[in-house]
């Protein structure tokens, strides 16, 4: 009895100070938000575990020649999103065949990749760090180029009582790091916390927002996240049938992951392939090109009608969502002292 | 408040000072009814075969005495790989002393866990049996060289997953066990191979259909030793 009290108070203590060793950080979803999908239970965050997140986003040895980090494709001055590319590249310049989607808020969505290739936030990271075309190397190899780096040996020896580096653990605090890029302070979100107002032709904007475009990119995430065909004529250069080469399923062809409207001034060019540079295009591509095809969305049966007034005030609601203090969040940045030593040193 | 935690706490304690029995299951890997020997030349229908990577996920493993399932301590996920001898004896604990006569246990990763995120030990992708371009566990990976197979460097290479309707490999097999510490389990390749036409099925390495009936056909060739 005696002997069990002893090991009872020791497992107390130790995880008193395991605990001590750690700042919870406190995820507080925006108030209009709905619950978030991920569950934090599983990967409980830390201000620790973000800034090594944060480290390892920011830091191209993640790729097999120690030239692109995530933040290549994912730039905080766009909503971590792709700008001037409509294709994104990657190692040695390829070229990939999508356009680098923007992150934020994506603790409220469930699968991942412009086709729902990837069915988890933690497991993501892993396809473009083994894409031949995106950083070509394996999570296997980047845990043992860790494992050899002065500055990640101490800070997971910081977190971790085991001081191990494991695929788990750089996958879980990647994921820590992207679960705080959260954008909730557009001109939109003050308007609806009534600390704003919309300007007469925002309101107009908005009004025609609510009856054309809702559907599909619903309030307050602007995206249902469902996949949806959107009339875009196939580019018979990449043959790119999106959802269905997932599934196989023919209901699926041309179906992609529908994306948020917010922060769009800073993530041109649209659409999966980058097609339009400008968000006039969009529009356009709405009211006059809509291919028809068997899985064509049922709310684009018919072309959008708009008049070019209508367009203006449609973009002037539109340039709401953007959430300037989300892309100039310096605490989202590259930091000169986070970057890794180079192999060997 | 604190004494309810501690009380919480002791007990918690005494349950993991409860009793148990350690169970070893063994896995032997057999090609025509000898140990087989990863790359060992082999001779087959007068083809000759070669089988560098043998590995799979065993799961949900449980034990039964006359149908009543019996109280067990551990839920795990094993990876099998016949490279290393030593993950091909896995130890498995049951609470108190209790008898069983069957058990049952699944081969790959069960849906649920493919979609809750990403787990360490043998579930950790460093593992390399899990696909990068599309979520997912590969449940069994068989790979080798062979001669009629018209590949690039004769090579065959199954990697067997998927894990949602109707790609579903996931497989679950029972035996009936003697009540021994040590359960032999024989996994006798050549019984898979032999189906397969090498020289015309020779990639299968993403949820398909084809997939599920490679995943049922593996889970045949598993046999409890008796002796």
């Amino acid at each position: 009895m005696r002997t069990k009290q002893f090991i009872v108070s020791i497992v107390v203590f130790c995880s008193i100070f395991i605990c001590a060793a750690m700042s919870v950080f406190k995820f507080e979803a925006p108030n209009n938000f709905p619950k978030p999908f991920y569950d934090f239970d599983k990967n409980p965050l830390s201000v620790e575990k973000i800034k090594l997140g944060k480290m390892l986003f920011y830091d191209p040895i993640l790729s097999s020649d120690s030239t692109i980090s995530c933040s290549s494709c994912h730039s905080p001055f766009n909503s971590f999103a792709h700008t001037d590319h409509d294709l994104s590249h990657g190692i040695h310049d390829s070229i990939g065949t999508r356009n680098a989607p923007a992150l934020m808020n994506l603790a409220w969505q469930t699968l991942f990749m412009w086709d729902g290739a990837i069915n988890h936030l933690d497991m993501q990271a892993l396809a473009p760090i083994s894409h031949a075309a995106e950083m070509n190397e394996s999570i296997k190899n980047v845990v043992e180029k860790l494992s050899r780096q002065k500055t990640y040996k101490e800070e997971f020896a910081k977190i971790y009582v085991d001081k191990n580096i494991t695929g788990e653990r750089v996958l879980k605090c990647l994921s820590q790091f992207q679960l705080t890029l959260v954008s909730a302070n557009a001109k939109y979100d003050k308007v609806k916390r009534q600390e704003d107002t919309f300007t007469k032709k925002e309101q107009k904007g908005y009004t025609l927002y609510q009856k054309k475009c809702s559907n599909c990119h619903a309030e307050p995430l602007f995206s249902t996240y469902e996949f949806a065909n959107n009339g875009l004529e196939i580019d018979t250069t990449l043959n790119d049938y999106g959802r269905w080469m997932v599934t196989k399923n023919s209901a699926d062809s041309l179906k992609f992951k529908i994306p948020t409207l917010r922060n769009l001034s800073f993530t041109y060019p649209y659409m999966h392939d980058g097609r339009f540079a400008k968000l006039r295009d969009v529009l356009n591509h709405y009211t006059d090109e809509i291919i028809q095809s068997p899985t064509l969305a049922p709310q684009l049966q018919n072309k959008l009608s708009l008049t070019s007034n209508e367009k203006t005030e449609l973009i002037a609601f539109l340039l709401t969502l953007n959430d300037k203090e989300f892309v100039f969040n310096e605490n989202f940045r590259f930091s000169i002292k986070n970057i890794s030593t180079p192999e060997g040193n | 408040m604190s004494k309810y935690f501690f009380t919480i706490l002791l007990f918690a304690a005494q349950i993991s000072f409860a009793q148990e029995k350690t169970l070893f299951v063994k896995f032997n890997l057999t090609y025509q009814e000898a140990p087989l020997v990863l790359n060992k030349n082999y001779a087959n229908n007068n083809e000759n075969l070669k089988i560098d990577n043998v590995q799979f996920y065993i799961s949900n493993i449980v034990f039964y005495k006359n149908g009543r399932l019996l109280e067990t301590n551990i839920d795990k996920h094993f990876l099998i790989n016949f490279e290393y001898d030593s993950t091909t004896i896995i130890d498995y604990k049951i609470l108190g002393d209790q008898n069983f006569d069957q058990m049952k246990f699944s081969i790959g990763i069960d849906s649920s866990t493919n979609m809750s995120g990403v787990y360490g030990g043998a579930l950790d992708p460093t593992q390399g049996m899990y696909w990068t371009w599309q979520s997912g566990y590969i449940n069994v990976k068989i790979e080798g060289i062979a001669s009629n197979c018209p590949a690039r460097k004769n090579k065959f290479q199954y990697h067997l997953g998927g894990y949602s309707f109707p790609n579903n490999t996931l497989q679950s097999v029972s035996f009936d066990v003697e009540n021994t510490e040590m359960i032999t389990i024989n996994v006798a390749l050549d019984n898979f191979l032999n189906q397969i036409d090498l020289s015309k099925n020779y990639e299968v390495m993403s949820p398909s259909a084809e997939a599920v009936s490679l995943a049922a056909q593996f889970s045949k060739i598993f046999t409890f030793d008796a002796h």
